[in-house]
């Protein structure tokens, strides 16, 4: 027997999932809200968001951090896209899957350690920490997650899409424009956000791999967090927020945009 | 020419790995019988495999049973949930991490370490999980699990014995993706670790004082063999399953046993270390590499000597030292404090020993409960310095029989030069290594702030700002900030020391109180003196923030960015005491001067409330005071322990003895080698007398002097990149336009391999 009502009981199966995700997603962003506005323990305030806001470096170095940031994911994109399409076109599916994994692997030795494993080899090479260290490092740490989302997408293009275009007469280079690209462009975004998510907001990254004129965001909140400066941490963290949740918006108009203009035809 | 594209970007992403492997083998195979030896590093190893492991089990479980529901839901409430499905992935880490510390410091969870960080690494796995399972779900027939149910099935069966069973292959690819994601995680891992050691925990801590530690340079290169071993299994079973074999029984029969193997490395050592009576724990938190024990298994392990005497010595074969260590007073601290961790010896500086002295939560020492001999070996002059915060006091009169805390490290804070980098830049500066001491000697800290120096006789003027750029500066607010107030106040303590020596003053009747209270000015005026001076030294001096970066700067004989720097004592003696050429011999040209009326400071043997076994924590101290045993602990650490160097009978002990190795020349000046790295490691005779101690801030001033050191840090970065100048972002834009080229080529270049199919006309 149904019941009238449109909730099915069946999709309780997802109540620990929800149980967990309001714990430990929805409830601790909440909390960061009410940090930020705490003060540390000195009542309700507008203080350390003015603080923030009035202190003109900090505008500095938000914008370094985006720069950084961008670059990084945009390079990831540059080199990721093609790198997932190449795999995609691989003949063999069994040296796909090896490919992919041969790229994700390096992620089984600790974060922290390929990173100063890097800082030591450029080191050795007699380059420099600074800028292009740093945006280099961001590159190879995050590229997997740029190849995963675009490879899943362009491996899912029905094949006959393909054939059709190439049927009606279509230059390849023409598909790929026409066709592949606009099609993928929802894992590219999705693959450029998960890039550029992370790199705008590293600490140990810029820590290691950077200089003095890399000093960015999540440095600072990572200051703020080891001095116990709760309220002055979750500031950051807000505007961390923010920036993603911008770029979320940002991204995803731009490919509502992309895909009026491209589309199929 | 796809496949040298994909190798090359393979090559890139494994070189630095690589380097480790070959690293490895650099002593033989003996880094490797360190990994399987040392049981700190075997605990974090576990720890991280039995946290992966469990984590993205409990992942994979709640993501399937969510995506089984999720296809029930309605569209609205569907497309709510995966909203929020993607707040964690897009979020960035740094600020989950944080919040999930919120959350656990609201919740209380204090004591429950592995626990913590398993419900946090959950968080790390869940939301791909669910993206990968949720596709697969969706190709199911979803008729089949209403035909379960209409045959009588329960929903929970149909789960199981339906849905489960066709989604197996799915649920192991998200389980990998989790276990992945947790093994590369050092963010979330750093912020919500209350105490429990994991690869990246270790590797963070090692890194602070010298390098990544050789073993896990090892277990990188085996880390790098499974990985290879993994390929070439699934190399082989997929040949099988294209032979049309499904994925059989087998498979998820080998991944279980591996998965049971690798939780099983990490729950074994658990169960173990929770047999154990805590009566026959001694839990200890020290400084990062703050005690002899030697990572290449040279020299004395001072931690295990305890053990084995302890052992002995109360007939307690169980008994073991459970050794965690952190890289800041704010962590030790937030874990007494808020976490009420349970250890029974702790290692604070003397600003937090008055701070934590203050809020109740350190148990006084008992100076019967220590040897007679270790008390009466303890070094008066150092004591004579400590007593303001160490004292217990009641009504008003001191306690002589119990200390807050007795002092484990004394230094100083002071400049380390590179002599090799000064004598280079002398063309440029016209100060050579000589005139650059004599500067430092009449300046002191005024070197680093670009102040100026006259030679009395020749009447030439040397200006320290000719340095500009090539020196370092402490991120820490403290100290950087303490710096300043001194320097500001540069004239005045110069005349009282001055007036001292004139009245022939020695060492035990100067008064402190006014550079002390220089030092410890926390008023809103001086603190806006100091960012004004902060604020000039980098339009002046442009220097070089950092904590630890510095030290490997100038420890690197290829990197001559940097003629001097602010240093700790103690940094300085371990930089200066490994500066050795290929051939183990000692180099001189890094030298340290602590200037009159610097800032001493300490690390202390302190007991905190919730210690459950005192009874060792004294026998440690005990140990560790031990002239003999001290000698070899400052040897190793680089830094003067508060034992006297000579007995009531004026022989020396073995810390006297180390000094006279060290080659101390009472009749050379401050200035030689061999006295300036005794000077680094033992704080000398001037340094105690003239100097201060920075004192426990008010939590306000506290905040306001931390905000200023973020902003002056700001600034400099500022200032650095507008020298740098704008071409890096077109050179990266640049970049990015060439690669997008080669890209457009490449893709053009494979596109027309394909087979066409002819144009219709």
């Amino acid at each position: 027997m149904k019941k009238p009502s449109n909730f099915n009981r069946r999709s309780l199966f997802a109540l620990p999932y929800w149980l967990y995700m309001t714990v430990f997603v929805v409830v601790p962003l909440l909390m960061l809200l009410f940090f930020a506005f705490y003060n540390n323990g000195h009542g309700f305030s507008f203080a350390e968001v003015t603080k923030y806001f009035t202190d003109s470096s900090q505008w500095a170095t938000i914008g370094r951090s985006l720069r950084i940031a961008f670059l990084a994911a945009m390079l990831c994109l540059c080199l990721g896209y093609p790198l997932a399409y190449l795999i995609a076109k691989i003949k063999s599916q069994k040296l796909q899957y090896l490919t992919l994994m041969a790229l994700v692997a390096p992620m089984w030795i600790n974060g922290l350690l390929r990173t100063i494993a890097l800082k030591d080899l450029t080191t050795l090479l007699g380059w420099a920490a600074g800028e292009d260290l740093l945006i280099l490092g961001l590159t190879i740490d995050y590229l997997p997650f740029m190849i995963m989302p675009t490879y899943l997408v362009i491996t899912g293009i029905p094949r006959s899409y393909l054939e059709v275009s190439a049927d009606l007469g279509a230059h390849p280079v023409t598909t790929f424009f026409k066709v592949e690209l606009p099609l993928s462009m929802a894992g590219l975004i999705s693959g450029f956000l998960m890039v550029f998510t992370p790199a705008v907001s590293t600490y140990y990254m810029s820590e290691y791999l950077g200089d003095q004129s890399t000093f960015m965001i999540g440095e600072q909140l990572n200051t703020m967090f080891i001095k116990d400066n709760k309220s002055g941490a979750a500031v950051i963290a807000l505007v961390l927020l923010a920036i993603v949740g911008l770029s979320v918006v940002l991204t995803n108009a731009l490919s509502r945009l992309g895909n009026r203009r491209g589309g199929l035809y | 020419m796809a496949a040298i594209f994909i190798l090359l970007v393979l090559a890139v992403l494994y070189l630095p790995v690589l380097l480790l492997v070959f690293l490895s083998f650099s002593d033989g195979l003996q880094y490797y019988t360190e990994l399987f030896t040392n049981a700190h590093y075997l605990q974090a190893i576990g720890n991280t495999l039995l946290i992966a492991v469990v984590a993205s089990l409990i992942a994979t479980i709640i993501a399937t049973m969510a995506a089984t529901g999720i296809i029930y839901l309605g569209k609205k409430s569907r497309a709510i949930t995966m909203a929020v499905n993607q707040l964690p992935i897009v979020n960035a880490d740094i600020v989950t991490s944080f919040a999930l510390v919120l959350l656990f410091v609201g919740l209380g969870l204090n004591n429950f370490g592995l626990l913590k960080l398993i419900l946090a690494h959950v968080l790390i796995a869940l939301p791909f999980c669910l993206l990968t399972i949720l596709p697969k779900l969706r190709q199911l027939d979803a008729n089949l699990i209403d035909a379960a149910l209409d045959l009588g099935a329960t929903p929970m069966k149909a789960f199981t014995s339906v849905i489960v069973p066709q989604l197996v292959p799915a649920m192991v690819q998200a389980f990998l993706l989790g276990f992945t994601l947790s093994l590369d995680d050092f963010v979330i891992t750093q912020y919500n670790n209350s105490g429990v050691p994991t690869i990246a925990t270790v590797v963070y801590g090692a890194i602070s004082r010298r390098d990544i530690p050789n073993a896990f340079k090892a277990l990188t290169t085996i880390i790098l063999a499974v990985i290879i071993i993994v390929l070439i299994i699934m190399n082989v079973r997929m040949g099988r399953v294209r032979q049309g074999k499904k994925l059989s029984k087998k498979v998820v029969a080998i991944i279980t046993a591996v998965v049971i193997l690798l939780a099983g490395g990490g729950i074994v050592p658990l169960i173990v270390h929770n047999l154990t009576p805590r009566s026959s724990v001694l839990k200890i938190y020290n400084w990062e590499d703050y005690i002899a024990i030697p990572s290449d298994g040279e020299g004395r392990d001072l931690v295990a000597e305890f053990e084995a005497y302890y052992r002995a010595q109360t007939g307690d074969k169980n008994f073991r030292v459970e050794y965690h260590t952190f890289t800041d007073n704010e962590e030790l601290y937030s874990k007494i404090k808020t976490q009420r961790a349970d250890y029974d010896l702790i290692f604070p500086s003397e600003y937090l020993v008055e701070k934590m002295a203050g809020e109740n939560l350190l148990q006084t020492i008992k100076l019967d409960q220590l040897d007679a001999d270790v008390v009466a070996g303890l070094d008066a002059a150092i004591l004579s310095r400590t007593t303001d915060y160490t004292a217990v006091t009641a009504d008003g009169a001191v306690d002589p029989n119990q200390v807050w805390a007795i002092p484990y490290m004394v230094g100083t804070v002071g400049i380390m030069y590179d002599t090799d980098v000064i004598n280079g830049m002398a063309t440029k500066t016209g100060i050579d290594t000589t005139t650059f001491e004599q500067m430092l000697s009449e300046l002191g800290f005024g070197v680093l702030f670009g102040a100026k120096y006259t030679d009395a006789t020749t009447g030439t003027t040397y200006d320290s700002s000719k340095f500009k750029s090539h020196i370092t500066m402490k991120k820490s607010a403290r100290d950087s900030v303490g710096i300043a107030m001194l320097y500001a106040q540069a004239a005045r303590i110069r005349d009282s020391i001055t007036a001292h020596q004139a009245q022939g003053g020695t060492a035990d009747d100067f008064d402190n109180t006014e550079l002390s209270n220089i030092l410890n000015m926390q008023d809103q005026f001086t603190i806006d003196q100091a960012r004004q001076i902060l604020q000039e030294q980098i339009r002046v001096m442009n220097p070089f923030y950092e904590n630890d970066n510095g030290k490997k700067a100038f420890a690197n004989p290829n990197d001559t960015r940097f003629a001097y720097g602010l240093f700790w004592s103690c940094d300085a003696g371990l930089t200066m005491g490994e500066n050795v050429d290929d051939n183990d011999e000692q180099l001189t040209n890094l030298k340290f001067y602590a200037p009159y009326g610097t800032n001493l400071w300490t690390d202390n043997f302190a007991l905190p409330i919730y210690g459950k076994n005192t009874d060792a924590a004294y026998a440690f101290m005990n140990f560790m005071l031990d002239a003999d045993n001290a000698a070899a602990n400052i040897d190793y650490v680089g830094s003067q322990m508060a034992v006297a160097g000579q007995d009531a009978d004026g022989n020396n002990t073995a810390v006297g003895d180390l000094k006279d190795d060290y080659g101390f020349d009472e009749n050379a000046d401050d200035f030689s080698y061999d006295n300036s790295y005794v000077n680094a490691v033992f704080p000398p005779e001037y340094a105690l007398t003239y100097s201060a101690i920075m004192h426990n801030f008010d939590p306000v001033q506290e905040t306001a002097v931390n905000d200023l050191m973020v902003s002056i840090q700001n600034q400099a970065a500022q200032l650095t990149e507008n020298t740098h100048g704008s071409p890096q972002v077109i050179q990266w834009v640049f970049l990015a336009l060439v690669l997008a080229g080669v890209v457009v080529a490449v893709v053009y270049c494979v596109s027309h391999r394909r087979p066409q199919t002819p144009p219709v006309n």
